[in-house]
């Protein structure tokens, strides 16, 4: 894989050394940027970054897109990605190369992302959609952002329906954040499918995506999934394994009029991995044109859960025993759940074909014991928080 | 702030006063007579969707009259969703916008030498034998 980059980066610094002499419609770069500010009102705990100081690094960045293109069939892109948060790394996005070999069919070869909801393969590109922060019950809950392989796209058009199938195949290999934890993640191979089909002012979405070789590594669980072993506890110990199989399933329908918008997804994920909790989220936006305004109402809710699992440690045969009890109980109680229900106001407004402002509130509700995708700093936290968030959206 | 609620309800109520009122044709080179679209097929190639003809779309530039009428009676979106649309499908490396025109003379003139084009405007403009409507707003 390290080598297609290389050899993909090699095409297009090839290629863009050539403009100068070469027909300069056949290169193409775009970008797009945005400026986040955002404030949460609470001090107990941090959402997505943001605490009860103003802050502005968290989801500004700016994103470069370079195109160019041999023929009517054949071109390779890249998009690189300066970013200012903390939880995202900048560098290359996508670099790919794409051939079309008819209006009917698309390939592409390289580092990709991952398409399986509305949003996901633009979730940079703040401009595209109406809210700041899309409804994190979903995205934020998105395990695999990129992959590397290849995908092929069928379209049609057929008595007033369009239609786009589109099947992926791949790897993934990053450092993820998970349930506050920095770990390695790997999931290869990756595939998925991904159904469009748009009815006039409708368009209905469905994709699925799965591994059967999802593994990580967290020190933590392996050392006590150790002592169980030992002890003789074979289940317990292979109930915090971290290998296995992950799938995540999305429905979604869209409807956009001159007049009122709306938009819901339904995603859920299954996994027999214990740091991947089963979750079910889904959000509903519904929103109203008032050219060059928008204003938008959205309600989202995600609920997580472990699988129940028995603790096979004996009580009262002697105290280290009860102690491995007790200790596996906690562990189990401890892991983290992103339960959480939230409800969206905003406000869009367009001041020309390439800038836009936005405001958004947040108001953030989730269980007590639950995490519901905070950063708990003080356990007295009573998990409830409102987010205040402003933007400017540019793409050029 | 009364002042601004009134002056975005004024802009409003011109806007969609203008889109009612007004109407566009989309036309294509006459090489092409007798082919006719529906406007849900007009709304697909021009959304960028597979089209049987292998027709290349074209549009106005945002602000002007015949696009927004456009955008209103066959697309059904706002410039701001068309905006956010292609934003979408240009970031995502799916689709490119159709190529824009400054003015309906440079549109035409683009026709005339692409017969495989299609593009829109205002309903009232005189159009010379070279081209055809293909569909009319009401």
């Amino acid at each position: 894989m390290q080598r297609l980059k290389l050899v993909l980066a090699g095409i297009l610094f090839a290629s863009s050394t050539t403009i100068a002499a070469d027909d300069s419609n056949n290169f193409d770069v775009s970008g797009f940027a945005r400026v986040v500010a955002g404030y949460l009102d609470e001090s107990k705990a941090s959402y997505e970054g943001y605490d009860d100081s103003l802050s502005l690094s968290e989801q500004s960045l700016l994103g470069v897109q370079a195109e160019y293109s041999f023929n009517e069939q054949l071109s390779v892109a890249a998009q690189l990605l300066a970013h200012s948060g903390d939880s995202r790394d900048s560098g290359v996005e996508w670099l790919y190369l794409r051939y079309e070999p008819s209006p009917n069919w698309r390939f592409k070869l390289g580092r990709l992302r991952t398409p399986i909801f509305q949003y996901s393969d633009i979730l940079d590109v703040g401009f595209a959609y109406p809210w700041i922060t899309p409804p994190q019950q979903i995205y934020s809950a998105y395990l695999f952002s990129n992959y590397e392989g290849a995908t092929a796209t069928y379209r049609q058009y057929y008595s007033g329906f369009n239609f786009d199938f589109e099947v992926f195949l791949g790897m993934f290999d990053e450092t993820e954040n998970y349930a506050g934890l920095i770990v390695p993640v790997k999931a290869d191979p990756l595939a998925g499918f991904v159904f469009k089909s748009r009815h006039d002012a409708v368009q209905l979405h469905a994709s699925y995506i799965r591994t059967n070789d999802f593994s990580t590594v967290v020190a933590e669980f392996d050392q006590f999934a150790n002592i169980l072993r030992s002890a003789g506890f074979q289940e317990s110990a292979d109930s915090l394994a971290l290998k296995g199989r992950v799938e995540v399933m999305l429905g979604g329908l869209n409807y956009d009029s001159v007049d009122y918008f709306a938009s819901t997804e339904w995603m859920r994920i299954s996994s027999d991995v214990l740091l991947v909790p089963k979750t079910d989220s889904f959000y509903v936006t519904v929103g109203a044109n008032l050219a060059p305004f928008q204003v938008h109402f959205t309600y989202a809710s995600s609920s997580a859960e472990y699988d129940t699992i028995e603790n096979e440690v004996p009580l009262g045969i002697n105290p280290q025993l009860d102690a491995l009890h007790f200790q596996y109980d906690t562990f189990i109680d401890n892991l983290p759940l992103d339960t959480l229900d939230s409800a969206t106001v905003g406000v869009r407004y367009d001041l020309n074909s390439s800038v836009a402002l936005k405001a958004d509130v947040s108001w953030l509700d989730t269980k007590p014991d639950e995490r519901g995708f905070f950063v708990i700093n003080d356990a007295s936290f009573d998990r409830e928080a409102v987010l205040y968030q402003i933007a400017v959206e540019w793409v050029f | 702030m009364r002042i601004f609620a009134a002056l975005v309800m004024q802009a409003l109520l011109a806007v969609s006063a203008n889109a009612d009122t007004q109407n566009i044709v989309v036309i294509t080179h006459q090489k092409h007579a007798g082919i006719e679209l529906t406007r849900n097929e007009i709304k697909n190639l021009f959304m960028g969707g597979v089209s049987t003809q292998q027709l290349e779309p074209l549009a106005l530039k945002p602000g002007a009259d015949a696009r927004l009428i456009f955008n209103t009676k066959i697309l059904g979106l706002t410039e701001s969703r068309v905006q956010s649309y292609w934003a979408q499908m240009h970031f995502s490396g799916r689709n490119k916008p159709p190529q824009e025109f400054e003015t309906v003379e440079a549109l035409l003139a683009y026709i005339q030498k692409n017969p495989n084009a299609v593009g829109y405007l205002p309903a009232e403009i005189e159009l010379s034998d070279d081209f055809v409507v293909i569909y009319a707003t009401q």
